[in-house]
């Protein structure tokens, strides 16, 4: 009698653990599932590509520590970024694009590549001058705040002139970015002069289209 | 039985010590350009030279991506060679600062005499240990590191916390009113992977004398994990069990006890 009270017991016992690993695998299924969903923030120099930025990062920090400008934060717990990762608010403090890249170093994950010898070919997100209604150099005034800030000025943001139909007789200095140069370091969001930015540096996913195979421009090099 | 109330607390006073201590040195190491300890509890260098890496997250990290840097590698390995030696679960009675929390809600269940009425098996952190590596290898991601309180914390008190508050609250009210000790003993996987290493390290409780349980009765009240101060536990008066946490609680209870730190089988010095 006593040995089937154990083995009701052993079962009751097996079955407890089986129902918790159940709703907490569900748990943590789903939780998985909204982390790897989560949009991209701007990430530090040389960050793997999202997906697997987040689970090889361990969170410890250092990268953050190397920083000079105190660019990096890392994410605190329920902010819609996966938490204890490091990301740029780039309007606040950008990335001022050290030579010798110190953040990279100390990465002991290998999230941030050390492959990553060269800052200007840094790829954290890609500057888009989001909103041309507010944009000054949209309403013909002359601004070019953003060009000037610019690390790689002249190559990742050119101005480009337009004509201005509002007077019939002048230009528009349109600020106009170039994704083979751009690093995102966000120099240029942080430098607008508008209240909100209207250059605004996004994840490269999010910022870029994505021409089909099929198209042949006669008057470009294919090679 | 007059002895002094820090003779008494000796070794909970130095495990406070330790605790607040090593997190004062990763802030002042974040903040204050201090580089003695850089980085936390994740992974971190001692003086920029010698790496540390939570073997825990590591192996989440290796069961998600399939690969894993030599750095967290190597950083890994120290930790587990040191933990070796001061024993494995040290980690989380002198190191880990949720320790802090959850000992607070067991003094106050104490204060309180509140009921413990749920019991749930110490073997779930075990379980829940297994768990999230396969759980991590099926989502590919490092699952518990999302989740973690201990790291919400350590990170936390270096980086600002910001509602992470919640989850360490929760966890103190769970701890004091469901489950008594449920988070560090039944529950955290951390505390699970260092009970392995534990089994096989170097510093231990000692018991002199025969295992006499009307003698231990009070000290067993009194253990995080009373199981290990069952007889079974013992070995020729060596613990055997890798769930203690190497806190002292039953050392400075009473010198009559026969309670003392030992290192290794057969040697007689070592007396921590």
């Amino acid at each position: 009698m006593k040995g089937k009270q154990d083995r009701r017991g052993f079962f009751i016992k097996i079955l407890r653990t089986i129902s918790a690993l159940f709703a907490g695998g569900l748990f943590f299924g789903a939780y998985a599932k909204q982390v790897k969903s989560e949009p991209s923030p701007i990430r530090p120099p040389g960050a793997l590509n999202e997906s697997d930025f987040i689970k090889t990062c361990i969170k410890c920090g250092q990268c953050l520590e190397a920083c000079p400008y105190s660019s990096i934060k890392l994410a605190k717990p329920f902010t819609g970024i996966a938490i204890g990762t490091p990301y740029l608010v780039v309007r606040e403090i950008p990335c001022y694009m050290c030579e010798d890249i110190p953040c990279v170093k100390p990465c002991p994950s290998g999230a941030l590549d050390k492959k990553m010898k060269e800052i200007g070919k840094a790829k954290m997100g890609l500057a888009v001058l989001i909103d041309h209604e507010n944009c000054i150099a949209y309403q013909g005034l002359r601004c070019e705040v953003c060009y000037r800030a610019c690390p790689f000025i002249g190559k990742a943001i050119t101005i480009e002139f337009i004509p201005n139909k509002r007077t019939g007789r002048h230009a528009l200095f349109i600020p106009v970015v170039h994704s083979n140069s751009c690093t995102g370091c966000g120099m240029c969001e942080h430098a607008c002069i508008l209240d909100e930015a209207a250059i605004k540096v996004l994840p490269i996913e999010i910022a870029k289209g994505k021409l089909g195979k099929h198209y042949r421009f006669g008057w470009k090099d294919e090679s | 039985m007059s002895r002094s109330f820090i003779y008494r607390h000796r070794f909970t006073i130095a495990r406070r010590t330790t605790q607040i201590a090593i997190m004062a040195l990763f802030y002042a190491g974040s903040h204050f350009g201090l580089k003695i300890l850089t980085g936390n509890l994740s992974s971190s260098k001692i003086l920029g030279l010698l790496p540390m890496a939570d073997p825990v997250a590591v192996i989440q990290i290796f069961a998600a991506t399939g690969s894993i840097a030599p750095d967290i590698l190597i950083g890994a390995a120290i930790a587990v060679g040191f933990y070796l030696v001061v024993g494995g679960r040290s980690f989380c009675g002198w190191v880990c600062p949720v320790n802090i929390i959850t000992d607070f809600a067991r003094w106050l269940r104490n204060r309180l005499g509140l009921p413990d009425p749920y019991s749930i098996s110490r073997m779930v952190r075990i379980w829940f240990f297994f768990a999230i590596i396969v759980l991590s290898a099926l989502f590919g991601i490092t699952i518990f590191e999302y989740v973690s309180p201990i790291s919400m914390l350590h990170r936390g008190i270096i980086y600002g916390i910001g509602a992470g508050w919640i989850v360490l609250v929760a966890l103190f009210l769970f701890d004091l009113f469901v489950i008594k000790d449920g988070w560090c003993g039944h529950l955290c996987p951390v505390g699970a992977f260092w009970s392995f290493v534990g089994r096989f390290s170097l510093i231990k409780i000692k018991l002199k004398g025969k295992y006499d349980p009307d003698k231990l009765k009070n000290a067993i009240k009194i253990c995080p994990e009373p199981e290990v101060l069952s007889p079974s536990s013992f070995k020729n008066g060596r613990m055997i069990s890798g769930n203690c946490i190497n806190c002292g609680r039953c050392v400075q209870l009473s010198d009559k006890l026969g309670f003392s730190f030992k290192k290794s089988k057969n040697s007689e010095g070592g007396n921590l």
